[in-house]
């Protein structure tokens, strides 16, 4: 199995969040979570990343035959655990280029490759942002510093494209993306989408899915998943919302 | 050895000790010179200052007051200060600015003058009357009108033990654009106790970068005071990255209409050292811009105290006065003490204040390290991220490559 998660709770601050939450998914598969706010989406997002925040109660998080539980934050990161986050942290005076560039030298470093130079890495990412509908004059600014909502999101997707995870996180990543920018984010998660590495997706919205197929649709309620199928369950969930889950 | 004694023994080497306005100033400081408990604790000059600055034996090496010309290729002029004297003038030998440098003696009245006057700002800080009690040293620079010109001044002390008590002027006559960079990186163990009084008259615009870098035992008390002119502009940015205890008091007035003072300040503290940072603007007349604002990051046992205030008197309508302070305790023995005050008499003003103090954001940490940066990495980012504000738009490259040089050494020191 490419990621386990089995009987996981977490709680923070003595409120339990996640509880005895079980997930399976293989490698290249596609998996959607759905559920109202507040059942524990973005806590599992944060706790596969390794926010620190959270007091792990029980259970286990094996990734590629590893126990991310005994990983820190990056070394997560390092093994291909990428967090799109939900609200993305604005970092003025950190450039993106050569922090991205240490991002990836970091996790190359980690996979025994060659580390990538300058020259070629500039040239790398000005070809995605140019996919991604980012202005090359955005390359030289502050880790999302007054950006847009939708040009956050962007960059996320810029850093995911840039890092090819093996396991992606997108928490929310449609939400407050207008039409063009939501057109530009699914096509740049499809370009990254291959049979090496696999997708969460947390999303409110049916319409993401319908860009992004995905392969099972979990609906999560009070920190477990209670029901997991195929893309029809999103649709049902559109129609008549969680009240019949 | 009591500081009555020492002055005693020594009397006769200080600068102006045949003036009888300050023999009479002298003769007051004398008076109010002992440190009972509760002076300790209601003085502000004394609550935050590192007591071990207030321990030392007078000692000071008198240098020639001549100063020595050289030719220089580039356009700045450097200028070499030795235990509170200007002993080399490096300039271009062509360039014909309108500049006036001298050292300051016991015959120059208006000095005296100067000095003497500014006391009356300065009637409760126990730093300023050691420097008026034992005054050795200094110098002035004046600058005519519509110069322009960039100012380098080392700040060297060539023996061990010196104690330096230094009185500065700087004036900048009208519409003059001024940069003046000083450096302290002293490594000889000393106390240097140095009072700038500056001033700008209409339409000037001083840049004035400091960059403090003394190691353990070089104690520096560096106190300020700018006087701004209609139309002026003083900008005070302080870097200090040193290992010795530092006190860094400045003060600015804005006199006349439209001017306006920043007095920024960035500070990095680790071991024992006690860092005191004070800063006041007072608005006395309409128009007025000010602000005040301190970054400091602190480790191990550190301490470290801001004290800001903004007085706005009732003419001064229309002000815009800010202040802000931000510390980041990385060791849970460190400790940082914010202090604003306003004090507005005026009906019609925009004044702000901010105070932070804590860890460090562990969201931005989470942020960067999911990326795959360490934690050490993800906090040296973080912490350059922090000062960004206060450096931007700073007009010297070689001053922030040196704020880049040596904030990563002093992260590296402190295994951040």
């Amino acid at each position: 199995m490419f990621l386990s998660i089995k009987n996981l709770s977490v709680s923070i601050e003595d409120k339990l969040i996640l509880n005895d939450f079980s997930l399976e998914m293989n490698k290249g598969e596609v998996h959607a979570i759905m559920g109202p706010n507040g059942c524990g989406k973005s806590t599992l997002s944060n706790v596969i990343a390794g926010n620190e925040e959270y007091t792990i109660l029980k259970g286990e998080i094996v990734f590629k035959d590893q126990n991310l539980l005994d990983l820190n934050i990056e070394e997560r990161a390092q093994l291909g655990v990428f967090l799109a986050f939900q609200y993305p942290i604005e970092i003025p005076g950190v450039n993106i280029t050569p922090f991205l560039k240490a991002s990836l030298n970091a996790k190359l470093k980690k996979e025994g490759k060659e580390e990538v130079d300058a020259l070629s890495f500039a040239k790398e990412l000005k070809q995605v942002a140019t996919d991604l509908g980012i202005k090359s004059e955005m390359l030289s600014r502050s880790v999302n510093e007054g950006f847009s909502g939708g040009e956050k999101k962007r960059y996320e997707i810029l850093q995911m494209s840039i890092l090819k995870p093996s396991l992606a996180i997108l928490d929310e990543t449609d939400s407050g993306l207008d039409v063009d920018a939501f057109q530009t984010v699914t096509q740049g998660i499809n370009k990254i989408k291959n049979d090496n590495n696999s997708f969460l997706i947390i999303t409110h919205y049916q319409k993401l899915l319908d860009h992004i197929t995905p392969d099972f649709v979990h609906i999560m309620k009070d920190g477990k998943i209670i029901k997991s199928g195929d893309y029809s369950i999103a649709k049902l969930i559109e129609e008549s919302g969680y009240k019949n889950f | 050895m009591s500081i009555q004694e020492i002055y005693n023994e020594s009397k006769n080497k200080f600068l102006f000790n045949d003036s009888k306005n300050f023999s009479v100033l002298r003769s007051n400081i004398l008076k109010n010179l002992d440190i009972t408990p509760k002076i300790k604790k209601n003085n502000e000059s004394l609550k935050y200052l590192d007591p071990q600055v207030l321990n030392f034996l007078y000692k000071y090496t008198e240098l020639s007051n001549d100063i020595l010309y050289l030719d220089y290729e580039m356009d700045i002029m450097n200028i070499d200060s030795v235990n509170g004297k200007i002993s080399t003038i490096h300039k271009k030998t062509n360039n014909k600015i309108d500049i006036n440098i001298r050292n300051i003696n016991s015959s120059n009245k208006l000095a005296e003058e100067i000095f003497l006057n500014f006391q009356d700002y300065f009637e409760d800080d126990y730093i300023l009357n050691l420097n008026s009690l034992m005054l050795n040293s200094g110098y002035e620079i004046n600058i005519g009108e519509k110069q322009e010109v960039t100012i380098f001044i080392s700040n060297n002390i060539t023996d061990q033990a010196l104690t330096l008590f230094q009185k500065n002027i700087i004036s900048c006559s009208k519409n003059s654009k001024v940069t003046i960079i000083e450096e302290f990186a002293t490594n000889k163990k000393s106390n240097s106790n140095i009072a700038n009084f500056i001033s700008l008259e209409e339409g000037v615009e001083l840049t004035h970068l400091i960059f403090q870098r003394n190691s353990l035992t070089a104690s520096l008390q560096s106190t300020s005071y700018t006087n701004c002119k209609k139309n002026s502009l003083y900008k005070q940015l302080i870097i200090n990255i040193s290992n010795a205890s530092i006190r860094n008091h400045h003060y600015a007035n804005l006199v006349g209409e439209n001017a306006s003072a920043n007095l920024d300040g960035i500070f990095f503290a680790g071991n024992d050292q006690v860092i005191d940072n004070k800063t006041q603007v007072n608005h006395n007349f309409p128009n007025c811009k000010s602000s005040q604002r301190y970054k400091g990051v602190l480790t191990d046992q550190s301490q470290a105290s801001y004290l800001s205030k903004t007085f706005v008197d009732k003419l001064a309508q229309k002000t815009e006065a800010y202040q802000l302070s931000k510390g980041i305790l990385l060791s849970d023995n460190s400790y940082f003490h914010s202090k604003p005050e306003l004090k507005i008499f005026a009906d019609d003003v925009k004044c702000s204040h901010g105070s932070t103090i804590g860890p460090m954001d562990r969201d931005l940490l989470f942020y960067l390290r999911s990326r795959g940066l360490n934690k050490k990495d993800s906090t040296s980012l973080l912490i350059k991220s922090f000062f960004h504000d206060m450096m931007f738009g700073v007009p010297n490259k070689i001053f922030l490559e040196q704020f880049n040089y040596y904030s990563n050494k002093w992260l590296e020191m402190n295994n951040i």
